[in-house]
């Protein structure tokens, strides 16, 4: 499991650019299902065969990350945001481009020469070792994207690094494709490993469009409140999936909610009931698409999201793959 | 310029989000020669297509017709109208300013107290349109509710200028320039068919865009805009946007989109072929049309492509003429080469 979140997690993939991700999710599951196809707006459409309704489970591939928006006579690289980057995090940080340049974040710092006080994305730039501006165009051109460069660490349950939102969602996803007993699916189901969610839940909002299941969930991360002195959120690592009621974009669909929670409680597959009131997941574009979809989500609560050090249980990734298997096999 | 009428007449139409229809009856004599079949749908967004019998993939041009303007919400006893903003204006700008109010094209200004009688600190203080009132010359209450009823939309009145060779000012560049070049695209025959989506109410929401594009969904989409450049004194290289006289403004991201990589590739490679100067937009900032475009039924792949305009969303703007005509070369140029490639996936 560590292995391919490790994979996942060091392929590039901001919004937009998810090529690597999509390839190597591809790798892994192509053997396994019926169908594998990419739809026009770039999603991983699966479809593993199934009587009974259409159930579609979603989980993005993109990450959050930076766009190059300008280039000094110096060779120092301007940015903007892609998605909800926390910009109190980025100054210090290395950022990796596709091509592998890479650069370190630092600000304007004349008014605040040793701690950064103002956290205004135009305030920052980045220093990727060149010393012009020619130099600087060879390696990276005005709308290149980067993103926090990757690392995976793995204490004895637990996994750091950027990103695990949302690659522990595709690993989720990739795993249960793995271990569903195929003769036992009670859905016609597809996997859609999605696009641009970061910025817009947009390749759900398309891809729901086009398989109109009647059933959706999405496979996400979700804030933990478990840190000293945290923003108040009843969800804690190690203590199972989060069974989503609601968040910042939509109320879970009760039948959605209650069917997962009953068969966790039959399996006793631990889990939490998760209601925030920020942030959301594709699930909230799959809702409201066309005559209506009942929605709910799967996600893992996870600590630090957007920053380059976010932070989860393995044991809830296990068990959140048991809990989806659970839902889809009768 | 060849077009110079053209976008004076439809920089000078009264068209505030809502009430577009000005615009629409310009742009409809202009196009109706042109295109196999034209309507107005119940957004109030023109259509026009043509070559609807080539096979293949469709393209969608759009650009909108509504300009930023205000609404009269109140009328007070001796006749002044209150007024909220329709899109986004900057409060700063509008003290002082000609405004054209309602379907009775009445004149009007909008007034604040002469300077001698302001205090410091009111003269150091912008002053929130929430507090400005039009005058439109009214007697009375009755009198004024009768020139300019509740829901009067109301315009900057800012006539069509040309400043200096090749310097022009006006109003509602943003986006009568995009109508202008969308029009002027459709006097040539491509090899595929092509939607002209002239929408409504953008600047409150995008909302005739997402109509426009679900009645007819194309593969691509390329929106045309006026959009922001900010190469004025005491703004940062780095946040200028983009730069009067540098060209056609193409759209990496903005707030609402990433635009499509291999088809702004292919743009900007017909650009440096044709050696057309082009710009990147170098803030993430705004939002256009194509965003609901974009995600229109299974998904558009969409452009977005600008003239560089100065002052947008004020009384009056500034375009340079080569920039528009840059912008129309690329377009022009971009789409005859657009041909056999399979545009309808995206990678």
């Amino acid at each position: 499991m560590e292995q391919l979140i490790e994979k996942l997690v060091n392929a590039f993939g901001p919004s937009s650019k998810e090529e690597a991700v999509k390839e190597l999710i591809r790798s892994e599951i192509e053997q396994e299902v019926d169908e594998i196809r990419e739809d026009k707006f770039g999603n991983l459409v699966v479809h593993l065969k199934g009587n009974g309704e259409k159930l579609l489970v979603a989980a993005h591939m993109d990450s959050i990350g930076v766009m190059v928006t300008d280039i000094d006579k110096n060779g120092f690289l301007r940015i903007g945001e892609i998605g909800g980057l926390r910009k109190s995090f980025l100054v210090g940080q290395i950022i990796l481009f596709e091509n592998g340049v890479q650069g370190f974040v630092y600000y304007e710092d004349k008014e605040s020469n040793w701690e950064v006080k103002d956290q205004k994305i135009e305030k920052f730039f980045v220093d990727i070792g060149v010393y012009s501006k020619a130099k600087a165009k060879e390696l990276i051109q005005i709308g290149s994207e980067g993103v926090y460069k990757p690392y995976f660490y793995k204490s004895d349950k637990r996994i750091i690094a950027p990103s695990l939102d949302d690659r522990v969602g595709c690993a989720i996803a990739i795993q249960t494709i793995k271990s569903l007993k195929r003769k036992k699916i009670r859905f016609d189901t597809y996997f859609v490993f999605t696009v641009q969610e970061e910025i817009g839940v947009k390749g759900s909002k398309t891809s729901t469009y086009e398989v109109t299941p009647d059933i959706g969930i999405s496979l996400d991360v979700t804030d933990a409140g478990d840190t000293p002195e945290t923003y108040p959120v009843s969800l804690n690592l190690g203590e199972g999936p989060t069974i989503k009621v609601m968040d910042g974009g939509m109320i879970s669909s009760k039948f959605v909610r209650d069917e997962l929670t009953k068969i966790a409680k039959k399996e006793n597959i631990p889990y939490q009931l998760e209601v925030i009131s920020k942030g959301t997941t594709d699930a909230s574009a799959m809702q409201t698409t066309k005559a209506g979809v009942l929605s709910g989500s799967i996600s893992i609560s996870t600590r630090y999201i957007h920053t380059p050090g976010e932070i989860a249980d393995l044991s809830d990734v296990e068990n959140g793959i048991n809990l989806l298997r659970k839902f889809i096999e009768k | 310029m060849e077009n110079i009428d053209f976008i004076e007449k439809l920089s000078n139409a009264f068209g505030v989000s809502g009430d577009e229809r000005e615009v629409v009856e310009i742009l409809k004599e202009e196009v109706k020669g042109d295109v196999e079949s034209i309507k107005v749908d119940a957004m109030g967004n023109l259509i026009a297509m043509k070559g609807l019998e080539k096979s293949g993939f469709k393209v969608m041009l759009n650009a909108h017709m509504d300009e930023v303007g205000l609404i009269v919400t109140a009328i007070d006893e001796n006749g002044f109208l209150l007024f909220k903003k329709v899109g986004g204006i900057d409060d700063r700008v509008l003290s002082g300013k000609k405004v054209i109010v309602g379907e009775n094209k009445f004149k009007g200004i909008i007034g604040a107290k002469a300077i001698h009688l302001q205090k410091k600190e009111e003269i150091e203080k912008t002053i929130e349109s929430d507090y400005l009132t039009i005058d439109i010359g009214a007697k009375n209450k009755e009198e004024a509710e009768k020139f300019a009823p509740l829901g009067s939309l109301v315009a900057f009145d800012t006539k069509f200028e040309k400043l200096n060779d090749k310097y022009y000012i006006g109003k509602a560049f943003d986006d009568r320039l995009g109508c202008s070049i969308v029009a002027s695209l459709l006097k040539y025959d491509f090899n595929f068919p092509i939607i002209a989506l002239f929408s409504t109410q953008e600047e409150i929401g995008l909302r005739g865009a997402v109509t426009g594009a679900y009645q007819y969904t194309p593969d691509i989409s390329i929106t045309v805009e006026g959009t922001i450049s900010a190469d004025i004194p005491e703004v940062k290289e780095h946040l200028k946007c983009s730069k009067i006289s540098q060209g056609p403004v193409i759209t990496v991201k903005d707030k609402s989109v990433i635009t499509d990589h291999k088809l702004r590739e292919k743009l900007i490679s017909i650009a440096k072929k044709e050696n057309i100067p082009y710009q990147f937009k170098q803030v993430i900032a705004g939002g256009t049309d194509s965003s609901k475009i974009q995600l229109t039924k299974g998904g558009v792949r969409i452009l977005t492509v600008a003239v560089p305009v100065r002052y947008i969303h004020s009384p009056v703007s500034l375009f340079f003429q080569d920039d528009y005509e840059n912008t129309l070369k690329l377009l022009f140029k971009f789409l005859n080469s657009l041909k056999e490639e399979n545009y309808g996936t995206t990678n």
